[in-house]
């Protein structure tokens, strides 16, 4: 059975010019266990996505299952087995941290030692007494977090935890991530930021325009039909203009990168055709390098967008 | 129903969190102390002379005694009187507390509107309610347990400020003013009085807190609430409209925290007997929150 899945999901707004499609078709299957990376543009879908799962919007067609539970009507079964954190933490200003988790637990009758676990996790124990309203992003995020933490959910649906994180308290979230995907349980991550989500995540599915346009393994897409080849040539900018126009009249695309280095995309079964072009041309190369293909380049490529020469 | 429970567990203990909800209280308390302190000292039996005169005239009478028909007063003099006047201003809690409870009680339901609006308008504010759908996904369950929290957590604060005045007139009855009278039928009729203020400030509360969920902000639910007492009252005025002004909310809560005055005989004054006046108030009270809660069940929540 998978955590969650979704089919065919739409969703319209009305807005002042007309009709808006956030979402348009939406398929996905989230399997159970590990880090679910769920990839999009701002304004892709995602987020609307994740609101029609935890039941805070309705979409107009299409069906949505959680851990085997249809979604919106038997949400309610299966809402204690499931955290969610959707764009920014909203809590009460006045209250502080403890108070607002404390009176999240009693809704539901938690043991309060769970609030204190929660956020000694999150490294919020020693501000647990501040009122919200005085929190950093950061520090809001991380409450955020703590409050996912304290139903001991099987599913985590998480939008964007990282948001106002510093360098080590994203190192600390993603940590703390895997470790939660360690012990059994679906973590499922909307990012728009891909360098995290490929360090993070096993799967994922990138959104674009209310759709899913790709879906599977990291490494799956990350195997992508293209793959790119930097090629050193020695010399002045007359023989890495030479070199260019060979490699063009054989065919093959060529960009420069910020240090004037050319980058060459080729299939990986045609790169020694590369060298063969260049000796004809009476140009020897002194490198000929595969580049790294990351999940920035699968996504740019998948939404049809020029990646940057890195 | 557990769920219920600890839902509503919750909801009281942020209610009694609430920063407003706790100044509004220690203000009753400081503004109970102040009264009850100037009432106590001014608590006195006094007397007072009062000079003044009068005009005295003979009148011609006949042989019967009788003012005699044409006869005109003569001898009229000017003669100066001093009367001796006695003022009563002593505390009695048997006549004052009954008398303090109606005037306070309409106060308590113009303070009610705005802590129960404010009740869930700051959650709108604050967006507090998506992260707690989260946790309860019923919203209908959601905004009867808020009703149930405004109106349980109002009434008792009100009852208990009430009280405190009482406890205060007691001791400034016993101290320098009159305490009589205290038998089982005055402490039942002043325990009613404390019911029927409980209740016109609860049913204030759940009725703002009803119109906000639908209006989603603190001002817009307190402007409609005064914008529909003047418009009601300017329709009520109109020829065959008079039952518009006598049902709306606002009177009907006020005539249920005041003492009721009867009319009887007269059904378009039903609403004027105390029954009349609650069971106005708890069909507004009930009614908006029905309608509040069919629109938050089908509304998107940010």
């Amino acid at each position: 059975m998978a955590a969650i899945e979704v089919a065919g999901l739409t969703k319209q707004y009305r807005g002042r010019r007309g009709p808006i499609k956030a979402l348009d078709g939406l398929d996905l299957e989230v399997p159970e266990g590990g880090v679910f990376g769920f990839l999009g543009a701002n304004g892709a879908g995602k987020t609307t996505t994740i609101r029609a799962a935890v039941g805070h919007l309705r979409a107009n067609k299409g069906t949505i299952r959680m851990l085997g539970a249809s979604i919106p009507d038997r949400l309610p079964s299966v809402i204690d087995r499931v955290g969610a954190l959707v764009e920014q933490p909203s809590f009460f200003p006045g209250f502080s941290g403890r108070r607002n988790l404390t009176l999240l637990a009693r809704s539901r009758r938690i043991p309060l030692a769970r609030v204190e676990s929660a956020l000694t996790t999150v490294g919020l124990h020693d501000r647990a007494e501040s009122r919200f309203a005085t929190y950093s992003l950061g520090m809001k995020q991380r409450l955020g977090v703590a409050s996912v933490l304290l139903k001991d959910p099987e599913l985590l649906i998480l939008d964007e935890p990282a948001n106002g994180l510093d360098p080590q308290g994203i190192l600390e979230m993603r940590n703390l991530l895997r470790q939660l995907a360690g012990e059994g349980r679906t973590v499922f991550v909307s990012s728009h930021i891909l360098s995290e989500i490929q360090q993070l995540c096993d799967r994922v599915a990138i959104v674009a325009h209310g759709r899913t346009i790709a879906s599977g393994t990291v490494s799956e897409l990350l195997q992508g039909t293209v793959s790119r080849y930097r090629v050193a040539v020695p010399g002045a900018e007359a023989e890495h203009g030479a070199a260019a126009n060979a490699l063009a009249a054989a065919g093959f695309r060529g960009t420069n990168d910020d240090r004037g280095r050319l980058i060459v995309e080729v299939t990986a079964d045609r790169a020694q055709e590369v060298t063969r072009v260049l000796a004809a041309a009476q140009i020897y190369l002194s490198e000929l390098s595969p580049i790294e293909r990351t999940l920035e380049d699968a996504f740019l490529e998948l939404t049809h967008e020029d990646p940057a020469p890195s | 129903m557990s769920g219920v429970g600890a839902l509503l567990g919750a909801e009281l203990r942020r209610f009694f969190s609430r920063r407003v909800v706790r100044g509004a209280f220690a203000f009753g308390i400081a503004l109970t102390t102040l009264v009850m302190v100037i009432q106590i000292a001014r608590s006195a039996e006094s007397t007072a002379t009062q000079r003044g005169t009068s005009f005295v005239c003979n009148v011609p009478t006949d042989a019967t005694g009788s003012t005699a028909a044409g006869g005109a007063p003569t001898d009229c003099t000017t003669r100066p009187t001093v009367a001796t006047l006695r003022r009563d201003r002593r505390l009695n809690i048997s006549r004052h507390y009954s008398e303090a409870v109606g005037g306070v009680g309409v106060a308590m339901v113009l303070v009610a509107f705005i802590v129960g609006a404010s009740f869930v308008g700051a959650e709108f504010g604050a967006g507090s309610l998506s992260t707690q759908l989260i946790f309860e996904p019923r919203r209908t369950r959601v905004v009867t347990v808020k009703a149930l929290a405004v109106g349980i957590g109002l009434a008792l604060t009100a009852i208990v400020l009430l009280l405190y005045l009482g406890v205060l007139m007691y001791a400034g009855s016993e101290l320098r003013g009159v305490v009589n009278g205290l038998d089982s039928t005055w402490f039942a009729a002043r325990a009613g009085d404390l019911v029927r203020v409980g209740a016109a400030v609860a049913l204030a509360g759940i009725l703002a807190y009803a119109i906000t969920v639908v209006a989603r902000r603190t001002v817009a639910a307190v402007a409609g609430l005064l914008i529909g007492q003047v418009a009601s009252g300017i329709v009520g005025s109109l020829k065959n409209w008079h039952w518009v002004a006598k049902y709306n909310p606002a009177t009907a809560l006020i005539l249920t925290a005041l003492n009721p005055v009867h009319h009887p005989g007269d059904p378009e004054a039903q609403i004027l007997h105390l029954r009349g006046a609650i069971a106005t108030s708890c069909i507004w009270a009930v009614g908006l929150t029905i309608v509040a809660a069919v629109i938050f069940s089908r509304r998107e929540v940010r």
